[in-house]
C-alpha cells in the first residue's frame, strides 16, 4: 500500500489556503504545494507528481471541477485521487462533483484539527477504487 | 237444332256442384278415372254408331245412379247389370247398322219422345241414353221402365239446375255487396261466407273453408291479436272470447267489434228457423271515427270554454281589422277595463303608453298587417295607469277559403317575470364582469373536458386567445401536465366533484407561466354541468423561491468560507499548534471558539431548513450500533456542560441495539436534543438519555430537570422558528429551527419526536428508530 506524502493544493481564498496548508503540513505532516488556482496546480503537477489533488470548487479562471478535467488528461495525475473543498450544501450540487472517478467532498467549514485525518481516511478510500 | 255436347254439360253441372257443394263432390271432381272411363264408352259408341246417333250423357252420379243402375237391371228383366250391358252393346251394334242419317241431332225431344232410347251404364254407374232409329219395339218395350226412372232424375235435375241459378244469383249478390255475409250451420260450421267477409277477417283467411268451426276460425284471430278489445293475458282472451261465443250462439243483439287496431265493425247475428247463423258484418270504422272525431272536439270546445272564463292570462277576440269584439273576464281583472269598454276598440289604444316600446309596437302593426302569428312582450299600462309587462300572442284566424277572419289574443302580465329576468341578466352581468377582472384565471369545461368559456387572465396566462381555445379541450390545454396525473385529475374532479391544488405548467412557444390549478364541477338544475377550473399564477413565487434558493446557496458558501478560516485558525491555536496558551488567552479562545461554532450551527439550520422545505433532505441510510453512536455522541457532549456542573448519563435496557438509518442525521437530533436540554436546565442538574425497547423499535428519550414548557407552547414546539415567550434569555437564543429540522429528519425515517414537559419539572423528547432486520 503506498504512502499519502505530497498534496497539490488550489485555493484562491489565501486565509483558507493559508490554515488548510498549514495543518496538512504541520499536524499531517505531509509536502503541500498550495497554488492561488486551478492553472497554477496543472502546471505544477507535472513535476510535484502529487498523490493527492485537493481543490476548493469556486475558483476564478480555471473552476475546481474544471482543473481536475485538465489534470486527468496530464499523464501525472490521471489516476490520482482528488478532493474538493466545497460550501455548497445543495444535494444536487455535491452529487454533480462526485460524478468524476476516485473524486472525495470535504464541506466547508471543516475542524482543522481532524482534517489531516480526513484526508488521509478520504484518498485511502479512493485509491482502493 | 241444338246440339249437346254431354261431356260439357256434365263439366260445368259438376262445376256449380262443386262450388256449392265441394265436401260432398270432392270424390267425384277428382276421380279422372271415371271421366276417362266414361269418354271411352262414348268413343266407343260413337265408333260403332258413327254420326248417326246422337247421344245424351247425363251423367248423373252417386245416388241417381246406383238407383238408376239396379233398377236398369232388376226392371228390364236382366239378371245383372253387366248383363244388360252386354244387351244393349249388342243390340247398340246390330241397331247401328240402320240408324239413319236424318235422325241425327234430334236428342233434345229425347224426353218427350223416346222411342229407341238406350241405357248406358258402365261399371255400375248409368253413363246416359242413346238414341237409335230403327230399334225394335219389342226391345225398347223391355226398357221401359228405365226410362221412366230417368225421366223421373232428368225433372229432378232440372229443378236442381233452376235452383242452381237462383243459388248463383244469389251468391252474386252476397258477392257485390261491401257487407261480409257469413251462413254457419246449426252446429256452428261454416255453411257459406261472401269474399268481404273474409277480407275483414284477413288474417284467418286461410281456415274459411265450408265446416270450419266458428269457434276456431275465432281463436285462430284472436291469437293473431285481430282483437285489441280482447285484452292481453291468456286469461282475459279466454274470457273475452267466452263472451263472443255466447253472443253468437243466441244472438239477441248488434255487437260492435274493433278489429286490428284501426277497424270497427258492427255485427248483426240471426238464427234462422232451421238453426243456421247468419251474420252481416257491416263495417263502421268512419262512422265511428267520425263520432270520434265529433266527441272530440265538443270535448275540446268545451274545456276551451272553461280555460278561457277560468285563465289568468286576458283572452280577446278581434275581427279581422284587430278591433275588439269579446274579451274574458281575466282581462278585465289585468287590465281595469270592463269588456263595454274595450270592445268595438283596438287594445292598444287602451294599453299602450308613453313607456312602451315604438319599435314594438312597429313590429306588432306590421305582423298584425301581414297576418302573421307572433309572440311580444312590451310596457302597457292599466286603466288606473299602473304599468305593467304583457306578454302578447296573436294568432290569426282564417276561414275555410283562406279568408282572414279574426285575430285571437292571449296575454299574460309576466310584469314580475320581467323584474326577476331584469334583475337576473343584471346579476349575470355583474357576475361575467367580476369573472372577466378576476387576478385568477377562470376556466369553464364541460364534464367531458370541451371548452365552454374563460375569463380574461386566463387568456394570458394560457397565451391563447379565446378564439384559440375553443377547438381544445382540458388534455390540450393542460398538456404540460403528465397524462397519468391529468387523468387522475379528471377523475377525481368527476368522483369527489373537486378536485386541486394542483402545480402545472402553461407554455407558448416562448413564454412558460407557472399556476396552481384547483377544480370544481358546478350542477345548476336544468342546465349541464360546468367543470370551473380556477387557476392561481404562481409564476413570480416560483421565481422569487428560485432567487432565494440561489442566494442561500451564495451566502452560506460566501459565509462558510470564512467560518472556515476563524474556526480553522482558532482550531489550530486552540490545538497547541502554535506554543502552549496562557489561561486568559484560552477562555478567550474559547469564546471565540463557541461563538464560530453558533454561527456555523445558524448556517447549517438554515440550510437544512431550505432543503427540507424544497423536500431536498435526502437521507443516506446505514446500519450501525445505536448504543455506540449515543455513548459516543454523551461523551463528546458532556465536556461542554462541565462547568455549569450539568451531569449527562447514558443508560441502556437493551444489550445490543443495530439499527438502519442516516447515522449523521440522528447524530444531529441527538445532539440537538442534548443541546436544548443543557441549555434550559439549572446548573448542578442532571440530563440523561436512555435506550430502551417499544413495541419492537428502539425508543430514545432524553429528559432534564429544567425550566419545562408552558402548555400552551407545546403544539408549536416543531413548526419553524418557533421559540417559547420565556423571561430566560437563553430561550431566545438560536434561530428557532432547530426543533423544526429535527422533527423533520425523524419523520424523514418514519418516526416522531414526542414531547412531554411541565413548568419546573423538565422536558423529556422522544423517538423511535427501527431494529435492524
Amino acid at each position: 500500500m503506498p504512502e499519502l506524502k505530497k498534496i497539490l493544493y488550489a485555493d484562491d481564498e489565501p486565509d483558507i489556503r493559508d490554515i488548510v496548508a498549514l495543518t496538512l503540513s504541520s499536524l499531517g505532516g505531509f509536502d503541500v504545494k498550495a497554488c492561488e488556482n486551478g492553472a497554477d496546480a496543472i502546471a505544477a503537477a507535472g513535476t510535484f507528481k502529487p498523490d493527492l489533488i485537493l481543490l476548493d470548487v469556486m475558483m476564478p479562471g480555471l473552476t475546481g471541477p474544471e482543473s481536475l478535467s485538465v489534470l486527468r488528461g496530464e499523464e501525472a495525475t490521471a489516476m490520482t485521487p482528488a478532493i474538493f473543498i466545497t460550501a455548497k450544501a445543495r444535494p444536487e450540487e455535491v452529487e454533480e462533483l462526485i460524478q468524476h472517478t476516485r473524486t472525495g467532498i470535504i464541506t466547508k467549514p471543516f475542524d482543522p484539527m481532524r482534517l489531516p485525518d480526513e484526508v488521509k481516511s478520504i484518498w485511502a478510500r479512493l485509491s482502493s477504487e | 237444332m241444338v246440339k249437346i255436347d254431354n261431356r260439357n254439360l256434365d263439366r260445368d253441372l259438376l262445376e256449380i256442384l262443386t262450388a256449392l257443394h265441394q265436401d260432398s263432390l270432392r270424390d267425384i271432381t277428382n276421380d279422372e278415372q271415371s271421366f276417362k272411363r266414361f269418354d271411352d264408352t262414348l268413343e266407343k259408341i260413337r265408333r260403332v254408331a258413327g254420326s248417326r246417333c246422337a247421344i245424351l250423357a247425363e251423367a248423373i252420379y252417386n245416388n241417381i245412379g246406383e238407383k238408376a243402375g239396379c233398377e236398369l237391371a232388376g226392371h228390364a228383366g236382366f239378371d245383372s247389370r253387366e248383363t244388360a250391358f252386354v244387351y244393349l252393346t249388342q243390340t247398340l251394334e246390330k241397331a247401328a247398322q240402320n240408324v239413319s242419317a236424318d235422325k241425327v241431332g234430334h236428342c233434345d225431344h229425347i224426353l218427350s219422345d223416346y222411342e229407341d232410347v238406350y241405357v248406358l251404364e258402365h261399371q255400375g254407374d248409368v253413363l246416359g241414353l242413346l238414341r237409335l232409329d230403327g230399334l225394335a219395339a219389342a226391345d225398347w218395350k223391355r226398357l221401359a221402365p228405365v226410362t221412366e226412372a230417368f225421366t223421373t232424375a232428368f225433372a229432378s235435375r232440372a229443378r236442381r239446375r233452376e235452383l242452381y241459378e237462383q243459388l248463383d244469383v244469389f251468391k252474386e249478390a252476397f258477392e257485390a255487396t261491401a257487407e261480409g255475409y257469413v251462413i254457419y250451420d246449426p252446429e256452428d260450421r261454416l255453411y257459406y261466407c261472401n269474399a268481404a267477409y273474409k277480407n275483414l277477417y284477413d288474417k284467418s283467411r286461410h281456415l274459411m273453408k265450408i265446416g270450419a268451426r266458428f269457434e276456431d276460425i275465432l281463436r285462430h284471430g284472436l291469437e293473431q291479436g285481430q282483437y285489441p278489445e280482447a285484452g292481453d293475458t291468456p286469461e282475459e282472451h279466454e274470457f273475452w272470447l267466452q263472451a263472443r261465443l255466447m253472443v253468437h250462439r243466441r244472438p239477441t243483439h248488434s255487437v260492435i267489434q274493433r278489429i286490428d287496431n284501426d277497424r270497427w265493425l258492427k255485427i248483426e247475428e240471426r238464427k234462422t228457423e232451421r238453426g243456421y247463423t247468419v251474420g252481416v258484418r257491416a263495417d263502421v270504422t268512419e262512422i265511428k271515427q267520425n263520432e270520434e272525431a265529433l266527441r272530440k272536439s265538443e270535448m275540446e270546445a268545451s274545456r276551451l270554454a272553461l280555460v278561457a272564463s277560468k285563465t289568468n292570462n286576458s283572452v280577446i277576440i278581434t275581427n279581422e281589422k284587430g278591433t275588439v269584439e269579446w274579451v274574458n273576464d281575466a282581462f278585465t281583472r289585468i287590465t281595469g277595463y270592463t269588456s263595454d269598454e274595450i270592445i268595438g276598440k283596438k287594445p292598444g289604444e287602451l294599453l299602450q303608453g308613453p313607456g312602451t316600446d315604438p319599435d314594438a309596437i312597429s313590429y306588432m302593426r306590421s305582423s298584425l298587417a301581414a297576418a302573421h302569428p307572433f309572440k311580444q312582450t312590451i310596457f302597457n299600462y292599466d286603466k288606473s295607469g299602473k304599468p305593467f309587462w304583457n306578454q302578447i300572442e296573436v294568432q290569426p284566424i282564417f276561414d275555410d277559403e283562406g279568408h282572414l277572419t279574426n285575430f285571437i289574443v292571449i296575454e299574460q302580465d309576466v310584469t314580475r317575470e320581467k323584474t326577476s329576468e331584469l334583475a337576473l341578466k343584471r346579476s349575470e352581468l355583474k357576475f361575467r364582469y367580476v369573472v372577466d377582472m378576476a387576478p385568477v384565471g377562470i376556466l369553464q369545461t364541460a364534464t367531458d373536458g370541451r371548452f365552454v368559456d374563460c375569463n380574461e387572465t386566463f387568456q394570458k396566462l394560457s397565451f391563447s386567445t379565446k378564439n384559440e381555445l375553443i377547438s381544445q379541450d382540458f388534455h390540450q390545454i393542460f398538456a404540460k401536465m403528465p397524462a397519468a396525473e391529468r387523468e387522475d385529475y379528471l377523475k377525481h374532479v368527476e368522483e369527489e366533484g373537486r378536485a386541486g391544488p394542483v402545480e402545472v405548467s402553461l407554455k407558448s412557444d416562448v413564454r412558460e407561466s407557472s399556476v396552481v390549478i384547483n377544480s370544481l364541477i358546478v350542477n345548476i338544475p336544468g342546465s349541464m354541468p360546468i367543470v370551473w377550473t380556477i387557476l392561481q399564477d404562481i409564476t413570480e413565487r416560483k421565481r422569487i423561491e428560485r432567487l432565494k434558493s440561489e442566494f442561500i446557496s451564495v451566502v452560506s458558501h460566501e459565509l462558510r468560507t470564512p467560518i472556515t478560516a476563524m474556526i480553522g485558525s482558532i482550531g489550530l491555536l486552540e490545538g497547541g499548534v502554535f506554543g502552549t496558551l496562557s489561561e486568559k488567552q484560552a477562555a478567550m479562545l474559547k469564546l471565540a471558539s463557541s461563538n464560530a461554532a453558533r454561527l456555523k450551527t445558524m448556517v447549517d439550520d438554515i440550510l437544512d431548513s431550505e432543503k427540507i422545505e424544497n423536500g431536498n433532505l435526502i437521507l443516506e441510510p446505514e446500519e450501525f450500533d445505536l448504543i455506540e453512536l449515543l455513548s459516543k455522541t454523551v461523551e463528546e457532549f458532556r465536556p461542554y456542560c462541565a462547568d455549569r456542573e450539568i451531569s449527562v448519563e447514558f443508560s441502556t435496557a437493551v444489550p445490543e441495539a443495530r439499527t438502519v438509518a442516516d447515522r449523521g442525521r440522528i447524530e444531529q437530533i441527538i445532539l440537538n436534543l442534548l443541546s436544548n436540554a443543557a441549555k434550559f436546565s439549572a446548573d448542578n442538574s442532571a440530563v440523561t438519555v436512555a435506550l430502551d425497547e417499544s413495541e419492537g423499535n428502539f425508543r430514545l428519550t432524553i429528559a432534564d430537570e429544567g425550566a419545562g414548557i408552558p402548555s400552551e407552547a407545546l403544539p408549536h414546539l416543531f413548526d419553524r422558528f418557533y421559540q417559547v415567550d420565556g423571561s430566560d434569555k437563553r430561550s431566545r437564543q438560536g434561530t428557532g429551527l432547530g426543533l423544526s429540522i429535527c422533527q423533520a429528519i425523524a419523520k424523514a425515517h418514519g418516526a416522531e419526536i414526542e414531547v412531554e414537559s411541565e413548568v419546573g419539572c423538565g422536558s423529556t423528547f422522544r423517538f423511535n428508530l427501527p431494529r435492524a432486520a
